[in-house]
């Protein structure tokens, strides 16, 4: 049983992982924490549920379900964020709180308070390997997600762009003099980190259902996952959000499913107390 | 007029036209709204003196009403000691939670007290010896003082106001003492104050504390009032409830808040047909709230200032 609870624990992680990866995109170039940031991987789950029950081909649809959503992104920040007045890291934090709201609020009301199951991507049920079990979604999230994450190190590390996020990420100020459009820099990663969340819904729906309140705790994992590898650090979204899923499913497992959702809080305000910047380290911990 | 003489008449305003309203529906709903106003006062001294958000200000208000119940009922501890008593307990975990989140930014105390107030919305609905599950907790003895009995609506109408007065009081104090005006010196300019010899985290962690213990002081009340508890009383969504009536009343307005509070936490109960749009509304209101007016609405009102 161990072992399977393990792989469990590990396929929701790196959904956990994909969310916490979106925060640290947002987060190195705008220092926003978005809280709306679930409700883009309730988004994914909800649209790929609408696009498949209208017959729309899995590839159209995933790539209609990622598109649709990264433009919301961009939308929260290129239509809201850049025209609050007086944006504060305290009224940030409410804007993108009252975007999450409105957000589940609308899909509440066009979709309804419904668990939608979701059909699985591959045309055959289930995988068997050294004579475990497991659904043929879990070969879909472990591929995606080393893909989509494999995509955002190169594009990070790698390309002209990435290099212009991190010296918007350093100083802004400087980048707008040497002719970076800043506001379109900020805009994009927003765009990328729905992009991410969406992809991490849809692919996750076919194992947990769709469901239009998932969003906030949804974030709340992905941002405990961040937590706990050290938030900004993008290998330490990944060790988290393993950390996180594994430890999730050996206690619903071991004790009781009830108290599934309090452990990674749990751990989180743990790693609060004891070592704030994770344990890769994080340069956003700056003590008062 | 000065912001604390006017929020004094409103509240007394309030008071009185517990005499004269005859619907005891009318009189239950702002009695419930004058508890709202408790733990939205406290949530104001976190916004507008610490600059922070907690969004689980839900629970504590659990915690505060459970704690209490319990008390009551399996110990047979006297009503308001067992109010006061769980206020207590809630404030000394605020500090423990406090302590090492606001060493930190923002972010990592609105996230911490999300979590906090998911654990306990959780254990609210597993620990079902203690705390009924989701099925709630009854058998509450009623309020009372000496022979006295709050056993209708209208008597705990004017109870509640008077609260709602000591509380306000409590604030103004708070926010007119060195500690208030150390506070707003941390919220305009933190490293200002600090170099004035703010010990700028301490006075966070207390301003926080202080908070939950309006919030678990209004739970107790709360279960004691109504007589039964349920934690879908205190899940995520009330959290934000208050973070919007707080934000929209005007982050460090008591007076706006008051009104903000009273009109918001009435109107669903009257407007019962737009139950599922409230998320919606509640989220529009932030939006406009944090892109346009980051003072609130207490922020348009010019009030007479003292100078000290």
């Amino acid at each position: 049983m161990f072992v399977q609870y393990t792989i469990n624990g590990v396929i929701t992680g790196l959904i956990y992982a994909l969310i916490a990866l979106g925060f640290n995109l947002i987060y190195s170039t705008t220092r926003i924490v978005n809280f709306a940031q679930g409700e883009f991987v309730m988004l994914g789950g909800m649209l790929q549920f609408y696009f498949m029950s209208i017959h729309i081909p899995l590839a159209i649809s995933l790539f209609l379900v990622s598109l649709i959503v990264g433009l919301l992104g961009y939308i929260i920040q290129f239509v809201f964020i850049k025209n609050t007045k007086n944006p504060t890291e305290l009224s940030l934090i409410i804007l993108t709180i009252g975007l999450a709201m409105i957000i589940r609020g609308f899909t509440m009301i066009i979709f309804g308070k419904n668990a939608y199951p979701v059909n699985q991507f591959l045309p055959f049920e289930s995988i068997t390997i050294f004579g475990l079990t497991f659904s043929s979604q879990y070969l879909v999230v472990l591929i995606g997600a080393l893909i989509l994450a494999g995509f955002l190190f190169y594009l990070l590390n790698m390309t002209n762009f990435g290099k212009v996020m991190l010296a918007v990420s350093q100083n802004p100020l400087a980048c707008s003099i040497f002719g970076i459009d800043v506001e379109k820099v900020k805009s994009v990663s927003f765009f990328l980190s729905g992009f991410l969340g969406a992809v991490g819904g849809s692919i996750i729906a076919p194992i947990s259902f769709a469901k239009y309140n998932i969003g906030l705790i949804m974030g709340l994992k992905g941002f405990s996952a961040s937590v706990v590898g050290g938030f900004g650090n993008n290998v330490g979204a990944i060790a988290g959000g393993l950390i996180i899923g594994i430890s999730e499913s050996l206690s619903a497992g071991y004790i009781s499913s009830s108290y599934k959702d309090a452990v990674a809080f749990f751990i989180m305000i743990l790693v609060l107390f004891i070592k704030p910047s994770g344990i890769f380290g994080s340069k956003d911990i700056e003590r008062v | 007029m000065k912001e604390n003489v006017a929020s004094y008449l409103l509240i007394g305003l309030f008071f009185f036209s517990g005499f004269l309203i005859k619907n005891p529906f009318i009189l239950n709903m702002i009695s419930i709204a004058a508890l709202t106003v408790i733990v939205v006062m406290g949530l104001n001294l976190l916004l507008g003196y610490a600059g922070q958000v907690s969004l689980g200000h839900a629970g504590f208000v659990a915690l505060g009403a459970y704690l209490s119940s319990i008390l009551a009922i399996k110990f047979n501890v006297n009503p308001w000691l067992s109010i006061f008593v769980s206020s207590i307990l809630t404030f000394l975990f605020a500090l423990i939670i406090g302590y090492p989140t606001l060493k930190l930014k923002g972010h990592y105390l609105a996230m911490a007290t999300l979590a906090i107030g998911e654990i306990i919305y959780i254990f609210a609905n597993n620990l079902v010896n203690l705390t009924g599950g989701h099925q709630g907790l009854t058998g509450m003895p009623m309020l009372s003082i000496g022979n006295f009995v709050f056993n209708n609506e209208r008597k705990f109408f004017l109870f509640v106001w008077v609260v709602v007065f000591l509380f306000a009081f409590l604030s103004f104090r708070i926010v007119n003492s060195h500690f208030g005006r150390a506070l707003k010196a941390i919220h305009e300019k933190e490293l200002a104050a600090l170099s004035f010899g703010v010990n700028v985290h301490l006075y966070k962690v207390i301003i926080f504390s202080l908070s939950a213990f309006y919030a678990a002081l209004a739970g107790g009340l709360y279960a004691f009032y109504l007589g039964f508890i349920s934690p879908s009383s205190f899940d995520l969504l009330k959290s934000i409830n208050y973070v919007v009536m707080a934000f929209v009343g005007g982050i460090d307005s008591i007076f706006g808040s008051l009104i903000v509070t009273v009109v918001l936490s009435s109107l669903p109960n009257i407007l019962t047909f737009l139950q599922d749009y409230w998320p919606i509304v509640n989220g529009s209101l932030l939006i406009v709230a944090a892109m346009f007016m980051p003072k609130g609405l207490g922020g348009f009102i010019r009030w007479k200032r003292e100078i000290f």
